[in-house]
């Protein structure tokens, strides 16, 4: 072998070894999440599509079943109503939150006095526990001595609505504790990206002869597209797992329970309640496929309204 | 077609200890192609949106033809803008950004396709109509921008940095693009800049402002060949005008390396502004500095030993930084006579094109 071809292959070798080297300190360091990952979301979610094939007894052993479960589903009033309940429940309180959210964001990206002050009361929902919430907001509900019946009755109605328990009512007071909880973190978010809009765009609309109204339509909005998209989608993804408001807000018993009954609650009813664990596998698996339907017409959606520069 | 007036204006932004812009007072003729120049945060910006309505006008009086116009908005101002950095809305494609100020002002359909179409034409868009402009050059949304002014046909067109963010090449090529159109629409027009070239190019009159203070207005003939004080004199030109502390006695100009004889005419304002004795400011552009033999021979009384530290060719003329008994001046001379870096060279200075300036006040010796 000539020098030259020794130099060059202990050059490969030498290569090879630091892109060995490269390549395990990689996954080393990936290591952590990914096991994370695997441990605490892949597996379960394999485990769970197992079982919504399965029958699960209270000591453990299963039995292949197929889609019994799902057929028992699809049989079940108790499934459609949750469904129900579930789609009603986003598809009024997404659109509100964000609606409101923008709205606050926008007023809060105006030079006022004391703007900061606003934006932490907005915030402040976000960082109280839901159940918290869900427990102030019971005791304003409440029909007899609630803040909002007192309110209703010091402005001249009745104010003798059964918040908690009127059949017709509770999705609406669910859907208003909902809207609450968001709006302050969908507005955080929606801010950002109001921030990022150069003043420059406003000047030129200024210029161009739009007013305040125009420049919100034609510049702020479509501008804020990316931030909006990110929002409707999360919010959508978190309005279809509501859970913690209807578990505090509505005891077991309530007779109007199942007005407000989510896929979620139902979920935790069959599973850890009833000890239906394969039955519950099947609810929360026609959750992800539905989720996963909605996200992917968002995704494809998007290419109409979405502008990234 | 209108005439802008700036009468004592003032600017002085909350908080601030100062103005920002001072006393401002100009009268733009119908058609004019005025330029603001002058170093960063002299005010020229600050100015020219204080006429385009989006800055708020502390003191002082704004005329657009004979209204006064401080509190009209600035849509209805009828002026057009260029920014710096264009701000075209990304969201829209050419057509549409440049058609958003005339949809917004009812103007029929046909009409709005006419203008645009034929402001696209002008301006060589026409196949990029349909594009966004993140798919543009540089140079390509610097020119939807003035598409945009150009076809709202404004009273009065301005333009804040609109070359600034382009490359050299493209700098100077849009520069005479710029210059084709006022000629084209004959319309006045405010352009701010700080590149004393565009200035000098561009301008009908140069307005140079320092410290948010006007330092003078006029032609760039004008402000190039008798500028009211030192400070215009060293930033207009380039190379900038030699300027060197020297003491005046009996018709002779010396210090810093500098023994001359002054001419007829500034001995004359010299002596009768009682300046004898005393420290004045001299300066003398470096094209006024000369080696030509015949020039050598013509004032012998003006001829200065120098010393070449650096000689830069710049193609048909060298600049020659010479060492002066130490005291840097800078000649332009022709770049045919070829001049060796350490060499000696004897410079003859033309004192009929010298300016003198008040040590204190820097303000012109006339």
């Amino acid at each position: 072998m000539s020098i030259q071809s020794r130099a060059k292959s202990k050059n490969i070798s030498h290569g090879n070894r630091e892109k060995r080297s490269m390549m395990f300190w990689g996954w080393m360091l990936i290591a952590p999440t990914l096991i994370g990952l695997l441990i605490l979301n892949i597996i379960p979610v394999i485990q769970t599509l197992i079982m919504s094939f399965q029958n699960v007894s209270t000591f453990g052993e299963s039995t292949w079943v197929f889609f019994d479960n799902y057929k028992r589903l699809f049989e079940d009033p108790k499934f459609w109503l949750s469904l129900k309940n579930t789609l009603l429940y986003g598809i009024i309180q997404v659109p509100i939150t964000v609606a409101l959210s923008t709205l606050a964001a926008v007023l809060l990206n105006q030079k006022i006095k004391g703007v900061e002050v606003y934006r932490v009361i907005y915030f402040l929902p976000m960082i109280a526990a839901p159940a918290a919430v869900a427990m102030v907001w019971r005791w304003m509900y409440s029909s007899d001595y609630g803040l909002i019946n007192s309110f209703l009755k010091f402005l001249g109605f009745s104010g003798n609505i059964e918040w908690l328990y009127n059949p017709q009512v509770v999705i609406w007071s669910l859907i208003i504790v909902g809207i609450w909880s968001n709006v302050g973190y969908n507005m955080i978010l929606l801010l950002s990206g109001l921030q990022e809009i150069p003043k420059s765009y406003y000047e030129a609309a200024d210029l161009d002869g739009a007013g305040t109204v125009q420049q919100f339509f034609k510049i702020t909005l479509p501008l804020l597209t990316p931030q909006l998209f990110f929002v409707l989608v999360t919010s959508i993804i978190s309005a279809f797992q509501v859970f913690d408001l209807i578990f505090v807000m509505f005891e077991a018993t309530n007779p109007a329970l199942s007005k407000v009954q989510s896929l979620v609650y139902q979920f935790y009813n069959e599973t850890f309640i009833l000890d239906d664990k394969g039955y519950g596998a099947a609810i929360v698996i026609i959750l992800v496929v539905l989720i996963m339907i909605v996200t992917v017409i968002q995704l494809i959606g998007q290419k109409k309204w979405v502008n990234y520069d | 077609m209108a005439e802008i007036k700036l009468e004592n204006i003032h600017k002085r932004y909350d908080n601030a200890e100062d103005d920002a812009v001072t006393d401002f007072n100009l009268e733009v003729e119908d058609n004019e192609f005025i330029v603001f120049v002058g170093p960063s945060g002299c005010g020229k910006s600050t100015t020219l949106r204080m006429i385009a309505g989006l800055e708020e006008i502390t003191e002082g009086d704004l005329y657009i033809d004979d209204d006064v116009v401080n509190d009209v908005a600035p849509k209805d101002r009828d002026i057009a803008m260029v920014f710096q950095n264009y701000a075209l809305y990304p969201h829209m494609t050419v057509f549409d950004n440049m058609a958003f100020g005339l949809k917004l002002r009812k103007m029929p359909k046909n009409e709005i396709k006419e203008r645009v179409d034929h402001a696209a034409e002008m301006l060589g868009l026409t196949d990029l109509l349909d594009r966004k402009p993140a798919a543009l050059s540089g140079g390509q949304r610097q020119r939807v921008a003035l598409g945009r002014a150009v076809v709202r046909s404004p009273k009065v067109f301005l333009m804040d940095e609109p070359l600034s963010n382009l490359d050299a090449k493209l700098r100077v090529h849009m520069r005479t693009e710029i210059a084709k159109l006022h000629e084209k629409l004959e319309t006045t027009m405010i352009y701010v800049t700080h590149d004393q070239t565009e200035a000098m190019t561009l301008a009908d009159r140069i307005v140079i402002m320092e410290a948010g203070v006007i330092q003078q207005v006029g032609s760039p003939f004008e402000v190039y060949n008798s500028p009211n004080n030192a400070f215009v004199a060293s930033f207009i030109g380039s190379p900038a005008m030699n300027l060197n502390e020297v003491t005046y006695r009996d018709g002779r100009i010396t210090g810093n390396g500098i023994d001359l004889v002054v001419s007829a005419p500034s001995k004359k304002a010299l002596d009768n502004q009682g300046y004898e004795g005393k420290t004045i400011i001299f300066g003398i552009r470096p094209e006024d500095i000369h080696t030509e033999q015949i020039a050598l021979d013509a004032s012998p009384e003006t001829v200065v030993e120098s010393t070449i530290t650096v000689a830069e060719l710049t193609g048909a003329e060298s600049i020659l930084y010479l060492d002066v008994d130490g005291t840097e001046i800078i000649a332009v001379v022709d770049a045919r006579d070829y001049h060796e870096t350490g060499s000696k060279l004897e410079v003859a200075f033309n004192m009929n094109k010298a300016h003198f300036f008040d040590k204190e006040t820097e303000h012109v010796i006339r």
